[in-house]
């Protein structure tokens, strides 16, 4: 065992993705890097086992993944770091109880009249019909000012912005949006504020011609509106 | 975090380990379908057990029955062992096909493969389906098509109900009475089918309902109730309506099964197999036989898979309600830009159907449908049913722009302004979603594609040079502009019939949901519907379209 004490935000992030909705929708990759990241702040910094064999195909890329954590970070606070942007990136921000996991029904009382469906583990499809919305997007770890933007990563944002003050609020990404376009469009009104305080350029028009205040108003986020209405 | 590949691993090791057991007898009645597929709670016990029999199927499948030819395995093993890599010593046989099976399984998951996708069940527990005539997974493609088990003279069909748990009795539901309809619906919409994130949950209209379970010939006892006898409420539902289906050369009488819904507090009371047992009692005091039914989730065994494609109308709400995503190269304004749908519609000639258009719309229909390996036959009071029974009351606006009340189909048809004949038709049906928690936008209004036809699919030569997929982007691009007035947030549509070459042009975007089709009692091939199968083309296996 390791002697590194893991931080309550450590362990609130872990217990949050252990029942995390969010997590069925990531790539086997991002999975791998939890683990190895996971494994090397509780258990150890190396693997405590020989690397199985190649018919044990997920035990062997479990086991790279840990050694990998090894191999990357100095120490498991770095770890640890990476482990909560990872769990942001998912849905978990400080704070978040873990959420409820889905009651036993056998023990459960049957109230005939309440009518409220019971909350949680009925999900999938029997026959019939199935319910389908659009394939979401793979996720994708950005750490740049864009990809903190998009992924409404305040903390992360606050932290880019103190480590390299000089970082260009303005920078248009690869497909010609500056980091306040993509945060007005999808509605992350802190990363709004914070980028506003920090003196971004708040008329620039994106690729399409859309001014900020258009963007919010076409996603309809009424509060940035006003932000950015209150502020100019 | 890390559960299925831990699972997975121990069941690899299990197969290795373990050695051969039966599946135990007390479990065989035990299946994995509860309605709308709640896990089922079991005990430590019983997951040994499970697990167990679990290994002893695997190890069957690794001895023949599974699909990895032989010779890949045999290859496979000569290069381990030729390269010395680590662990070659543990290359057997066995192992390697194990690995490979993986393999293969890592590729569903990723959603490469076809069956199953997204919503793939463990295979291991379907104890119920291993009782019922219907293919068994692993089994191969037969060698003629036909029934699994003999049909039965009424007198030798057992008569009576089968039993229910204590406390439950049976109950008809009468689909007229408008109690019972708004029983059956309220039940459906608090219990029915939900996404894997319990995000979107279906909501059939009670209109929907009297339309779906009312076709020309239906059986009122093929509309079954679970009842609790103290206070009478409904918990349990299930139904099936008479179809007659073409299946490639074989015409049959089938029974479309569809709305098996347990109440949620009632999973653990394993209602779905009697359910199950009781229709099918139903349908064969009526001298049916075969079945027809469709499932997100993987049972023994689908004769089809399709996927879902979404076409975005209002994207500011299905991005809201995280039905849909922006991409990170788009904003939301851009997106709405992107997938404006036209203010009217584009072939000159398109009209509501109209009563006189009834004949007319059969005929082409049955042309039409000879396209694909698996179609219904539809008499013209079953076309007159399917496409004009659901238009609703009133005038158009009554319910709502586009709409009148209680509208479940839409349904246009093309008159050629010269021959006055017509030459295409298509129509869409409403399934909204309860949008579950979401106060803003508390229900998602869905159109889904139904049937269609058109004319130039019939004249020689048009799918080669192109002509019959123009005309079908115009035809269902114009389904679209009608649906937009509706006021529609979202069109969806499956990879059947004609719909794979038009989707990505009509600005469909992937779904994350499957849907399997399933016969019951009767062998044929596998048919194409996501993928292409023996040489025919995605979706022209299945002309079958669910409600």
């Amino acid at each position: 065992m390791t002697s590194y004490v893991q931080t309550s935000s450590f362990q609130n992030a872990a217990s949050y993705l252990s029942s995390a909705s969010s997590l069925s929708k990531v790539s086997s990759v991002v999975k791998l890097e939890l683990y190895g990241l996971f494994k090397y702040i509780t258990v150890a910094r190396i693997p405590t086992t020989s690397r199985p064999s190649i018919f044990d195909m997920t035990g062997r890329a479990k086991w790279d993944a840990w050694s990998a954590a090894d191999k990357k970070y100095e120490k498991e606070q770095d770890a640890e770091i990476r482990y909560l942007e990872i769990a942001r990136s998912l849905g978990w921000t400080e704070g978040t109880a873990p959420t409820a996991k889905p009651q036993t029904q056998e023990e459960e009382e049957i109230d005939w009249d309440d009518g409220v469906p019971a909350k949680s583990g009925t999900g999938g499809g029997g026959m019939g019909l199935s319910v389908s919305s659009m394939a979401p997007p793979k996720t994708e770890i950005d750490k740049s000012i864009h990809g903190l933007a998009v992924s409404n990563d305040v903390p992360g944002l606050t932290t880019l912005l103190e480590l390299s003050p000089d970082t260009d609020l303005n920078a248009l990404d690869e497909f010609g949006y500056a980091p306040l376009h993509l945060a007005c469009d999808r509605g992350n009104i802190e990363i709004v504020r914070l980028l506003l305080s920090k003196g971004a350029n708040r008329t620039v028009k994106d690729p399409d011609g859309f001014t900020l205040q258009e963007l919010a108003q076409e996603a309809g986020h009424k509060e940035i509106e006003s932000i950015l209405a209150s502020s100019s | 975090m890390v559960s299925s590949s831990q699972k997975q691993k121990a069941k690899a090791e299990e197969v290795i380990d373990s050695t051969l057991e039966e599946p135990s007898e007390s479990e065989s009645d035990r299946d994995d379908l509860d309605s709308a597929g709640a896990p089922i709670p079991s005990t430590s016990q019983k997951k040994k057990k499970k697990k167990k029999s679990k290994a002893a199927r695997a190890l069957n499948a690794l001895r023949g029955n599974s699909d990895i030819p032989q010779e890949l395995v045999d290859h496979v093993l000569e290069k381990v062992r030729a390269e010395g890599a680590v662990g070659s010593d543990e290359a057997t046989q066995e192992n390697v096909r194990q690995a490979l099976e993986e393999l293969k399984i890592m590729d569903v998951v990723k959603g490469k493969a076809g069956i199953g996708g997204l919503n793939k069940k463990d295979i291991g527990e379907h104890k119920f389906w291993a009782t019922q005539p219907v293919p068994q997974l692993g089994e191969g493609p037969p060698i003629d098509d036909g029934y699994i088990e003999p049909s039965k003279p009424r007198e030798e069909v057992r008569q009576e109900p089968y039993p229910l748990p204590k406390d439950f009795e049976w109950s008809t539901l009468d689909i007229n009475d408008p109690n019972q309809n708004k029983e059956v619906y309220d039940l459906l919409s608090l219990n029915y089918v939900e996404d894997d994130a319990a995000a979107f949950r279906f909501q059939y209209s009670s209109e929907f309902l009297a339309w779906a379970l009312k076709p020309p010939g239906y059986h009122k006892e093929w509309h079954i109730g679970v009842r609790v006898s103290s206070n009478k409420k409904l918990v349990a539902f299930i139904s099936g309506v008479p179809l007659t289906l073409r299946v490639r050369g074989k015409i049959i009488p089938v029974s479309e099964i569809n709305y098996l819904c347990v109440h949620k507090k009632l999973r653990s009371k394993r209602l779905a197999p009697v359910l199950i047992k009781e229709v099918t009692r139903q349908c064969h005091l009526k001298g049916v036989f075969q079945a027809i039914y469709t499932a997100g989730v993987v049972i023994p065994t689908p004769v089809s898979v399709c996927r879902y494609y979404h076409r975005s109308l209002n994207i500011p709400k299905l991005v809201d309600t995280k039905f849909s995503y922006v991409p990170r190269n788009m904003t939301l304004a851009r997106m709405v830009r992107v997938n404006k749908v036209p203010t009217s519609t584009s072939i000159p000639g398109i009209r509501e159907i109209e009563e006189k258009d009834v004949v007319a719309v059969s005929d082409l229909f049955s042309r039409y449908m000879k396209r694909f390996d698996m179609a219904p036959l539809f008499s013209v009071d079953e076309i007159r049913h399917q496409f004009m029974s659901g238009k609703g009351r009133g005038s158009v606006g009554d319910g709502g722009p586009g709409r009148r009340e209680g509208q479940v189909t839409w349904t246009y048809v093309v008159e050629d302004p010269q021959t006055n004949k017509i030459v295409d038709f298509f129509s869409f049906y409403s399934l909204p979603s309860t949008v579950i928690g979401n106060v803003k936008y508390p229900v998602l209004e869905a159109a889904y594609l139904f049937y269609y036809a058109s004319e130039t699919a019939i004249q020689p030569g048009t799918e080669e040079d192109g002509t019959l997929k123009k005309r079908l982007l115009s035809l269902i691009g114009d389904a679209l502009v009608i649906a937009n007035d509706a006021k529609f947030d979202v069109f969806n549509a499956l990879t059947l019939m004609d719909n794979v070459p038009i989707l990505s042009d009509l600005k469909f975007g992937v779904g994350d949901g499957f849907l399997n089709f399933y016969l019951y009692n009767w062998r044929t091939a596998p048919l194409a519907g996501l993928n292409p199968e023996g040489g025919v083309a995605a979706g022209k296996g299945v002309g079958v379209v669910m409600l």
